[in-house]
């Protein structure tokens, strides 16, 4: 092409042939959306776990016992533990949010538009994670490899092994009456309990082998019950015919 | 011959990367004057840097843009860095020129609905070419791209990478500062 070029052009072209420039092949680009989008996806990921282990702690917790709870040694671990997931679940989404703005035509969605979609999305992790139990896995990795953090399930054992304080649980060991009057506790210690008077939860399944939580009040070597809770679960169990079948195929905690 | 088949022939025989140079070079040149201030061979630099980005990219190319739009993104792209890298911004009053070429840019104003009661006559438009500079950014960005750039909301979006409902709203809010300012120095002149 033997047309007058402007200087600009020239010195463009001379670029180009000196330096053996070449378009970038199509693989490269290929790669670099294929990076982003997994950045998106693995944000996202990071942000429903996140949230998964925030139900999984949320959905375990006896908020009426917050007061009693926040006396004990264990309260920072926890609240350690709960900042730790929270600032993850929130950077998750944002860094959702970033990552997908970075995707090639990720600029083109409206805010509230693409906000509702990753809030949905990192609910919708967050609750498959909850419920498969990676939350659970993911608190317990993390107790492992981080120094002064504390698992749910370690604290929550810490916290419901102090009779002293009123906080005791264990597996039904004898049932009396439609009374519980013995149990295995955490330590494997056997205690005898006093629940004559004790307020039974709708959500308890009384059978034994049952993982159960006591508050109460230690008296010399008996625990006298003010109330019963379950372990874990709604209490789906409690009207199922064979209550020992169902609980074993839903709430392996609790048996 | 459209651009998206000048890019494909580009890919194909790199010599034809000559008529992409040649189509915008003009173009580009007035927008980073517009956009920076920045002439010669400030703005040439930008220019050998962003034709080079664009050649190099080329097979980034999306075919379901319009060309002009990814190379104005390049463009804009470059200018940005390069702003940033030396940290100066030439905020001359005289950055956005407005010149005999530009008389579609009064019209452009004249016909928008919000901008018609400000600008009644071609003089306005000084005015207001001042008043854009000195608008925060991205205002003035996106001011510069409807009013002087001629784009389109979605085109907008295009280039600078953001929902055409945040453009929109950029505008808007940009055009109403407009007007206020302009009445201001209506009142301040009379």
């Amino acid at each position: 092409m033997e047309t007058k070029k402007s200087p600009l052009a020239e010195k463009i072209l001379k670029d180009i042939t000196e330096g053996s420039i070449r378009p970038r092949e199509r693989s490269y680009f290929i790669k670099k959306r294929i990076l982003t989008w997994m950045k998106v996806f693995l944000a996202c990921f990071l942000g429903g776990h996140s949230l998964g282990i925030l139900i999984y702690f949320f959905s375990d917790f006896d908020f009426n016992l917050l007061p009693l709870f926040l006396k004990t040694p264990e309260k920072k671990y926890l609240l350690l533990a709960i900042v730790i997931w929270f600032v993850f679940f929130i950077g998750g989404a944002i860094a959702t949010y970033h990552q997908y703005r970075k995707t090639n035509r990720g600029y083109k969605t409206e805010n509230l538009k693409l906000i509702f979609f990753i809030l949905i999305g990192v609910v919708l992790i967050g609750n498959l994670s909850y419920k498969g139990e990676f939350s659970k896995f993911f608190d317990e990795k993390f107790s492992e490899h981080i120094p002064y953090y504390q698992s749910w399930e370690s604290v929550k054992l810490s916290l419901w092994s102090r009779p002293e304080s009123g906080f005791l649980a264990g597996r039904i060991s004898e049932i009396s009456n439609g009374k519980v009057v013995s149990i295995t506790d955490l330590s494997g210690k056997k205690r005898t309990i006093d629940s004559g008077k004790a307020m039974v939860r709708n959500r308890v399944v009384l059978v034994k082998g049952v993982l159960i939580k006591l508050l109460g009040k230690l008296e010399g070597e008996v625990f006298i019950v003010k109330e019963v809770r379950p372990w874990k679960g709604r209490g789906r169990c409690r009207n199922a015919p064979d209550k020992e079948k169902c609980l074993r195929s839903s709430h392996k905690e609790n048996y | 011959m459209t651009d998206e088949e000048v890019v494909k022939k580009v890919l194909l025989d790199h010599d034809f990367f000559i008529c992409i140079i040649e189509a915008y070079e003009f173009k580009l040149r007035k927008y980073i004057y517009r956009y920076s201030g920045l002439m010669n061979g400030e703005a040439d630099d930008i220019l050998q840097d962003a034709f080079l980005k664009v050649f190099r990219n080329l097979r980034d190319f999306d075919f379901d843009l319009k060309f002009q739009n990814w190379i104005y993104r390049i463009v804009r792209n470059t200018m940005v860095d390069s702003l940033r890298k030396n940290l100066k911004h030439n905020k001359d009053v005289s950055t956005i020129k407005v010149d005999d070429g530009d008389t579609n840019i009064y019209e452009l104003m004249a016909s928008d609905e919000d901008l018609s009661q400000v600008v009644t006559d071609k003089e306005m438009v000084h005015l207001v070419a001042k008043i854009v500079n000195d608008l925060e950014e991205p205002y003035r960005e996106v001011a510069i791209l409807r009013f002087w750039e001629e784009k389109d909301y979605s085109e907008i979006g295009d280039i600078i990478r953001s929902p055409v409902g945040t453009v929109g709203s950029l505008v808007s809010r940009a055009k109403k500062i407009i007007i206020k300012k302009v009445e201001e120095e209506e009142r301040h002149g009379n």
